[in-house]
């Protein structure tokens, strides 16, 4: 298990370091000159080259490579210019509200996508199994920032149901920070409005990320259900007197988790990537808004720090459900060494 | 205690299992037997209402007075491993992967009410040990892939008999095993019967050992019953040419090694390409022209029932080995 885990925690450090280096090389070779930027239009030739020396920008670039990595290893991503405050100052305000809409779409995602599989594997075929497939088709047919005006334009503009976008009405009184999550902060408050209040800016964001992956996830766990269904071990189950409800519950939907948490794996990269695209769209104060609106302004720290966000957290959820994978199937217990 | 009458289990328009009949007597020892693809697996299948999907049962299958297809879903559950018992061959895919031995066991008496939780768990250790398995508690801990084949098996046992049905049917309990595993898997069988007149209906293609166990033998062939009868009469006097040739194959015999193994030329028919009249006439060296015309039907030869127009008469099995 020791052996296990740590073998997966090494190759997570290891995709980090690539990644780390990739960025870097990427925003190094865009044509473009952030001392010039941040000196504005009427700055001497003295003016940007006093801004390069302060910001190391006039080092060899493997100096410059090195300081940085020195610098990812102790939490330092630079300072942003457009808000001239630390990155990881920066991330620390804006990374809450992206994680909550990351995980509350997370599991609106799995919860959805396996009741309706569920659904659709009781009859392969029949009329349900037809219409959960068109509609997460249709879903997953459509770009996610397509889908996010679509959603916007029907329920804040024709129906008035739902906030534009935004994170927390303006008037609103926000909760006192505790985990930075405000569905669980305005709890935690005792605000059950203020919750709902949250929770109505969340539907639409996470709606669009969710419908997007919908049918992938779907297919991928109803295949799996049905698949199991017809094994040999069902039919024992059903000679045992064991009825349909426990066989799905106790045999069918637990050797399915395997395959079924393969996909959601894989999934989850996808999700990130579209968190960011919706946060600009909806207008959600995230990383991937503070990151997209650097990026406008030559302002190249936060999007180096996205990227290494988001792998992180990438990598941390795989190695999690890594560790469920043996606890669900005790086979891979003796298998792996 | 069971009467099954004209029984068909059909995929659409073809009859997989093709009008069956006979009876299993309280606490006998019942063989089935016949090649793969003969229906004895779906006749089995069919006491308990568990075919495949897309196949249907018509006939008349009644247990204990009760008739089976008339059942609803719900009533047949409450039988299915609390009256009748089932054990399937291959344990390894037969036995969920993700749940431990003596969880599994212990599932049948949870789900018939006769005990829950920790009452459940310790009767399964006793059944794991009722059925000769050596450190019964450690084995309930363990997970399907981490115990012997022969032990599988004994667990399956184990598992049907957790409810003390009356009835128990084998599918094929053997094939997965070798030799000495096979026979003590038998012996078992036997020694369950003794001592707790558990009737049994074993089906099988290979009866190796068994003979000496079964009290009587239902022959198989394409769908249809080609011959029943007690096992000395099947063993030593086959009315149907069909059983002798099981047996000259090796099938069937004791001491197959005396004499020159014989193979049945050609292949059982498929579903779909069944002869007209005796659907083994394509094979029987017996064979005339009104085996090609018309299906003969089951009528007492000699001690058996056997459905063949040309019954062989006066052979000897044992004069044929010697």
């Amino acid at each position: 298990m020791t052996v296990f885990l740590l073998r997966r925690v090494g190759w997570a450090i290891l995709v980090l370091f690539v990644v780390a280096t990739l960025t870097f090389v990427l925003s190094h070779v865009v044509p473009a000159d952030p001392a010039a930027f941040l000196a504005g239009q009427n700055a001497t030739a003295d003016t940007v080259a006093r801004i390069r020396a302060e910001y190391g920008l006039d080092q060899p670039l493997l100096i410059q490579y090195l300081s940085y990595l020195r610098g990812l290893l102790h939490g330092d991503f630079g300072i942003s210019l457009r808000t001239g405050r630390p990155v990881s100052e920066d991330l620390a305000s804006f990374l809450p509200a992206t994680l909550e809409l990351l995980f509350f779409s997370f599991a609106i995602y799995v919860a959805t996508s396996l009741f309706l599989a569920i659904i659709a594997a009781k009859r392969p075929g029949g009329r349900l199994d037809s219409g959960i497939r068109l509609f997460t088709m249709l879903g997953s047919g459509m770009p996610v920032f397509w889908l996010g005006m679509a959603l916007q334009f029907l329920f804040f503009y024709k129906l008035g149901l739902l906030p534009l976008g935004g994170r927390f009405p303006l008037r609103a009184i926000a909760p006192p920070t505790v985990t930075g999550f405000l569905l669980v902060d305005t709890l935690l408050a005792g605000q059950p409005g203020a919750f709902l209040s949250a929770l109505s800016c969340l539907i639409l964001p996470s709606a669009a990320i969710v419908l997007n992956l919908l049918a992938v996830g779907t297919r991928m766990s109803r295949a799996a259900l049905i698949s199991e269904s017809g094994k040999q071990y069902v039919r024992t189950a059903r000679g045992k007197g064991v009825g349909p409800r426990r066989i799905l519950y106790r045999h069918v939907l637990r050797n399915a988790m395997t395959p079924i948490l393969a996909s959601t794996s894989i999934q989850f990269g996808y999700m990130i990537s579209w968190v960011i695209l919706v946060e600009v769209i909806f207008d959600w104060p995230g990383i991937g808004l503070y990151a997209y609106q650097s990026f406008q302004v030559f302002d190249y720290a936060p999007v180096v720090a996205l990227a290494l966000v988001s792998t992180a957290v990438f990598s941390i959820i795989n190695v999690l459900l890594d560790i469920l994978y043996p606890i669900i199937d005790p086979r891979m217990r003796s298998l792996r060494a | 205690m069971l009467q099954i009458r004209d029984l068909s289990v059909s995929f659409g328009r073809r009859r997989a299992v093709d009008g069956v009949s006979f009876d299993v007597e309280e606490g006998e020892f019942f063989l089935v037997i016949g090649e793969s693809g003969s229906g004895k697996s779906l006749t089995g299948g069919a006491i308990l209402g568990l075919n495949p999907s897309g196949s249907t049962r018509t006939g008349s299958i009644r247990f204990k007075g009760r008739e089976m297809l008339e059942l609803p879903e719900r009533e047949l559950r409450h039988l299915r491993g609390d009256q009748i018992g089932i054990v399937y061959q291959n344990p390894l895919s037969a036995m969920n992967p993700v749940i431990r031995v003596g969880d599994q066991i212990a599932e049948s008496i949870i789900v018939h009410g006769k005990g829950s939780g920790r009452a459940a768990a310790t009767r399964a250790i006793e059944l794991l040990e009722r059925v000769h398995i050596p450190d019964p508690a450690r084995v309930a801990q363990a997970f399907p892939h981490e115990i012997s084949g022969g032990m599988r098996q004994r667990a399956m046992i184990a598992m049907a008999l957790a409810c003390g049905p009356s009835l128990l049917i084998a599918d094929e309990p053997t094939t997965a095993l070798d030799v000495t595993i096979k026979a003590q898997i038998l012996e078992l069988f036997a020694e369950l019967r003794r001592e707790r007149s558990l009737t049994i209906i074993l089906i099988t293609h290979d009866m190796g050992v068994v003979t000496q166990l079964a009290d009587r033998v239902l022959v198989m062939y394409a769908g249809k019953v080609a011959e029943v009868g007690p096992v000395e009469t099947i063993m030593n006097q086959p009315a149907h040419p069909y059983t002798k040739a099981l047996m000259l194959s090796g099938a069937m015999s004791d001491a197959p090694f005396k004499s020159v193994l014989q193979v049945i030329p050609g292949s059982a028919p498929t579903l779909d390409a069944r002869p007209l009249g005796c659907r083994f006439n394509p094979r029987c060296a017996y064979a005339q022209d009104d085996c090609r015309a018309t299906m003969p039907s089951l009528r007492p030869i000699a001690g058996s029932l056997a459905a063949c127009h040309h019954p062989l008469v006066g052979f000897r099995h044992s004069e044929l080995v010697a």
